[in-house]
Parts: structure tokens; C-alpha cells; sequence
């Protein structure tokens, strides 16, 4: 060894411990973790809107009229919650959830301690038994559904150096997974898949998970799952302070507006759910070139940061919020809004407002009976407001 | 947060801020640095193999979450031909001596900088460190090599100005 990799190694070895900030780091983090279960749940679910719009329900929920239940009947006996209570139906490692397809796709850890893992069960939505079960491997945070498959993707977040795309067949017969790029967010449109990664958009082949050619550069860098593809059939990509627009047919960029919000999913028609601060907003992208007082559609007032939006298929809207000014400290709710309270004009959430206290919510899956299925990082509960 | 986890955190706090400190070189950043990794590693307990010696996992993430620390930030950090303080030193001691290593340390790329640490903070194998980096042997050797040739190369020049 020469000089200077002694110096080195005596010179890192040596290094000063600095003067800590942080009087209890393990509070700090138990604090900010809990904090990016909500983040992961809010993007996920945007997900799940996207899917329950495009599959299960047909909005109409901003004319306040009640959407007719269409798909996922699996013609069971439907046992009745008790009305307001939420139910337990799984815990010890849920991951994550989304509806479609009829059925409840479930991602969570597997219950063997000496080997652990990950599992995508197929649900019963109406009697929560579950009906087949898939391995996959980690990374994988968020689960989705398109194309007749499970989708589940992650990691690419500092934990791994590479992220993991995995897709899981009902059928069985084209079960795949694609490693090496950190997918951080999918959307399925006009019989194509839609992932994220940096900044760029890729077309991935449902059958092989290769990605195609198809690949659109973007101004700027996208967001965990900021990905929407609205009812009305508009492909939009969050990219740094732009919303980008795709042709699904081209795969290119055709319309750029300036909007900083995050997505959480469709709102129907040509409608995106995002937030302007303390508002929950449902917004027209495309809108947005004459002016925000065109774009802007239903305004719901919130007492705190908005992490998780899902349409319910009465018409009426789901949403996680933060019960307070402070999202490092304040609690979470889970709330419900009524076709009625849409329907009366900027809404917003106050002490009369159904909700589930405490919910730090990880997904959100609307099923097409009025109630919400929900993981918290732990427990998958269903809420029947 | 795990029982075994949150012992780990509370004695270890002191030794994982310094390690940080020593991939970012600013130790402001380092405490951030060791909440990121470890509210990772919290959401990612569950697949800690060994969750009573979750050291490794730990700063694992800790390296990982630095490069990409600094892939957030690189577009708004400027390269510098001379680096601020060096010069002011007294070579007569060892300890200024190893002040300015790890001065000169902080200017490396992160990535560099995080194949030094594994190598000679932790004194890991090259395969070690680049099961940790994810890259080939020859990557940790090539970027050893730069790493070293560059601090030399400081030093040098320190003692130029001295």
C-alpha cells in the first residue's frame, strides 16, 4: 500500500463524528416513514382511478348522478358490512391493492417468516377469499391493472440499484418480468401500456415486457406514478412543472401546459384529479392554454395535503387527506363525498364528513358496490361509508 | 419500526452520520443522507435477511441513496477547476493531513468517492463493493485507480501552494 491509501484509510477511519441535529432520529424517521407509505399510497392510487374509470365505473359523478355498476360482478352473495365500520380482512404485510379485471389484486408480503417474499393474490372483491395466488419478486411497490394483467413494478429508489417490472397472467400464459430500468409509474391506453422512468415514456409489450421503440423524451423529469390516461381517452405524463401531453397513436409529445400539481388520477371525461395547495381540483389539461378558470372544474377544500384520490361508484369520491396544516405530524383520514355534496358546488371536507380517522391510507381500490378497499401498509381493510 | 431496528438506529446514529459524512463530505447533508436510507430500509424491513445485523443492508442503502442524491442535484453543481481551502493546512501534521484528504475526498465524484469509502472505509474486496454498486470488478478497480490518481494529484498541488 502506498502513501496515499494509508492517508486515506487513517483519514476516513478518523473521521469526526459531526454534531448531531436530531435529538431522537428514530421518531424522525419512524415519522417519515409513515409519511412515504401516504406518498407511495397517493400515487399509487392514481393508478387505480385511472383503472376504475376506465374499467369499472363510467363517471358521472361531477352531473351528480349515480353511476351504474358495470364490471367485476363475480354473481357471489355479497355479504353487508356493518355500514360505517371499516373490516379487517387481511393483516401481517399488505403492500399494496387495486381493483379490476372483477376481481381485487393484492400485493403483500408472504405470511413464511424463513422465506420471505412477495405475493399477488387474485380477491374475491365481495367475500375478500382469495381465489389464486402468483410469487413475485422484490422490488415491487404498487400494483395496477390493464391489459387483463396484474402489473407490479418499484424499487430504482435507493434501496436498489435497479428497478423491476413484473406482470402477472391470470391465464397463465404470459407471465413476465423486466429489470434494469426503475419504472416509476404505468398507464394503460388504447390497448397499450404506458410506463415512466426519468424522463422518458415507454410503450411495453404486454406479452414480453420488452420495452418498444416507441419512446418519447420529455421537458423534464416524471414523478412517482404522474401518469393519467383520462375517460376520454388523453395520455397525460407529469415532466418536471409541465403536463405533457401523448398521442397514443404516434407515441409523441402534442401538447405541453405549464401545472405543477400532482396527479391522482382520472376525474372523468377529459378531467385529471389534482391539488392547487389546499384544494383537491379536477382539472382539463388541455384547458389550461385559456386560463385556469376554464380548466378548473370541481374544487373540494381540504383541511390539509391531499394524498389519495378514488372515484366510488355511487357517484360520490374517496379521498385521503391530511386532517391538519402539518403532514409531518398531523393525522390522516380517510373521507367520503357524497354525489349530493359534489353536486352542491365546492365542497369541502369538515367535521360532518364521513371518514375513517387515522388512515394512513396505502391504495385505494373502489369496489363497484359503494365500498373502498384500503391497505395502510400493514392490514387490508374494506370501508363501506 | 422493528424492535431490532430501533436499537440498531439508536446506537449506531453517531457512526452512520460519520459514514455518510465521509461519502458526501458535508455533514449537514450526511444526517439527511442516513434518514433517507433508513426510512427506506423501515418501509424495506420485512426483506433484511439478517435483521439482527442489518448493518450491511443499512449502508447499502446509505451508498445508494447518495448517488441518487446526487443525480437529483448534480444539474444544479457546478465543476471547479481548484477546490475552496485547500492550501491552508500545516503539512507538518498528520492530522491536517488527513483534513485535507478528506476535503480532497468530497471533490470526487459520488460514485467514486462511494468505491473509496467501501474499499478503504470498509474495507471491502472489489467484489464486495461492486455487488454493492452494482457494477462490474473492473468498474471498482478503474474507478479506484481515478479516485487515487486524483487525490494524489491534490495533494500535489496543496503542496505546490504550500
Amino acid at each position: 500500500m502506498n502513501d496515499i491509501e494509508q492517508l486515506l484509510r487513517d483519514s476516513l477511519h478518523s473521521t469526526p463524528t459531526p454534531p448531531g441535529r436530531l435529538t431522537d432520529p428514530v421518531a424522525s424517521i419512524e415519522r417519515r416513514a409513515r409519511r412515504a407509505r401516504a406518498f407511495i399510497a397517493g400515487a399509487a392510487v392514481a393508478v387505480a382511478a385511472v383503472l376504475t374509470a376506465a374499467i369499472v365505473v363510467p363517471l358521472s359523478m361531477l352531473q351528480g348522478t349515480a353511476a351504474p355498476a358495470t364490471g367485476g360482478v363475480l354473481g357471489q352473495p355479497t355479504p353487508v358490512p356493518p355500514s360505517g365500520q371499516p373490516q379487517v380482512w387481511f393483516t401481517g404485510g399488505s403492500v399494496a391493492m387495486t381493483s379490476g379485471g372483477g376481481s381485487l389484486w393484492h400485493l403483500h408480503r408472504t405470511p413464511s417468516t424463513t422465506k420471505p417474499g412477495l405475493e399477488v393474490d387474485r380477491v374475491d372483491p365481495a367475500t375478500h377469499d382469495v381465489e389464486r395466488t402468483w410469487d413475485v419478486q422484490e422490488p415491487a411497490d404498487f400494483i395496477a391493472y390493464g391489459l387483463g394483467m396484474a402489473w407490479v413494478w418499484g424499487g430504482g429508489d435507493g434501496g436498489y440499484p435497479d428497478g423491476l417490472l413484473q406482470a402477472v397472467d391470470p391465464t397463465g400464459t404470459k407471465s413476465w418480468s423486466n429489470s434494469g430500468k426503475a419504472f416509476n409509474g404505468v398507464a394503460f391506453l388504447a390497448g397499450k401500456a404506458w410506463a415512466t422512468t426519468g424522463s422518458q415514456v415507454w410503450v411495453v409489450d404486454g406479452t414480453h415486457g420488452s420495452e418498444s421503440s416507441g419512446v418519447v423524451v420529455l421537458p423534464g423529469a416524471t414523478t412517482q406514478n404522474g401518469i393519467v390516461a383520462t375517460q376520454s381517452g388523453e395520455l397525460w405524463v407529469r415532466a418536471g412543472k409541465s403536463w405533457v401531453r401523448i398521442d397514443p397513436t404516434t407515441d409523441r409529445v402534442v401538447d405541453t401546459v405549464h401545472w405543477e400539481g400532482p396527479m391522482f388520477g382520472a376525474a372523468g371525461g377529459a378531467q385529471v384529479w389534482t391539488s392547487d395547495g389546499s384544494r383537491l381540483v379536477a382539472i382539463t389539461p388541455r384547458f389550461l392554454h385559456q386560463g385556469q378558470s376554464l380548466a378548473l372544474g370541481t374544487r373540494v377544500v381540504t383541511r390539509g395535503l391531499v394524498e389519495a384520490v378514488a372515484p366510488s361508484s355511487d357517484g360520490g369520491l374517496f379521498l385521503v387527506a391530511v386532517d391538519g396544516a402539518d403532514p409531518e405530524n398531523d393525522p390522516m383520514n380517510l373521507y367520503y363525498l357524497s354525489p349530493h355534496a359534489l353536486a352542491a358546488g365546492n365542497p369541502a371536507i369538515d367535521d360532518g364528513t364521513p371518514h375513517v380517522a387515522d388512515v394512513t391510507a396505502y391504495q385505494l381500490a373502489p369496489d363497484d358496490r359503494g365500498g373502498v378497499d384500503y391497505t395502510d401498509g400493514d392490514a387490508g381493510t374494506r370501508w363501506m361509508p | 419500526m422493528d424492535a431490532r431496528l430501533t436499537d440498531y438506529v439508536r446506537g449506531q446514529w453517531p457512526s452512520l452520520v460519520r459514514y455518510a459524512t465521509a461519502l458526501c463530505g458535508d455533514a449537514v447533508e450526511a444526517e439527511e443522507l442516513v434518514q433517507t436510507a433508513l426510512v427506506r430500509v423501515t418501509l424495506r424491513w420485512p426483506f433484511v435477511r439478517d435483521k439482527d445485523d442489518p448493518g450491511a443492508y443499512v449502508k447499502r442503502a446509505i451508498v445508494h441513496a447518495n448517488i441518487n442524491r446526487w443525480r437529483r442535484v448534480r444539474s444544479r453543481e457546478l465543476p471547479t477547476e481548484t477546490l475552496p481551502d485547500i492550501g491552508v493546512a500545516d503539512r507538518t501534521s498528520s492530522v491536517a493531513d488527513q483534513d485535507a484528504v478528506r476535503r480532497a475526498l468530497a471533490s470526487l465524484p459520488p460514485r467514486q468517492r462511494a468505491v473509496l469509502v467501501l474499499r478503504y472505509l470498509d474495507d471491502m474486496s472489489e467484489q464486495d463493493a461492486a455487488n454493492v454498486l452494482g457494477c462490474s470488478v473492473g468498474t471498482i478497480k478503474s474507478q479506484t485507480h481515478k479516485g487515487l490518481t486524483k487525490l494524489r494529484a491534490t495533494f500535489a498541488m496543496d503542496e505546490v501552494m504550500q
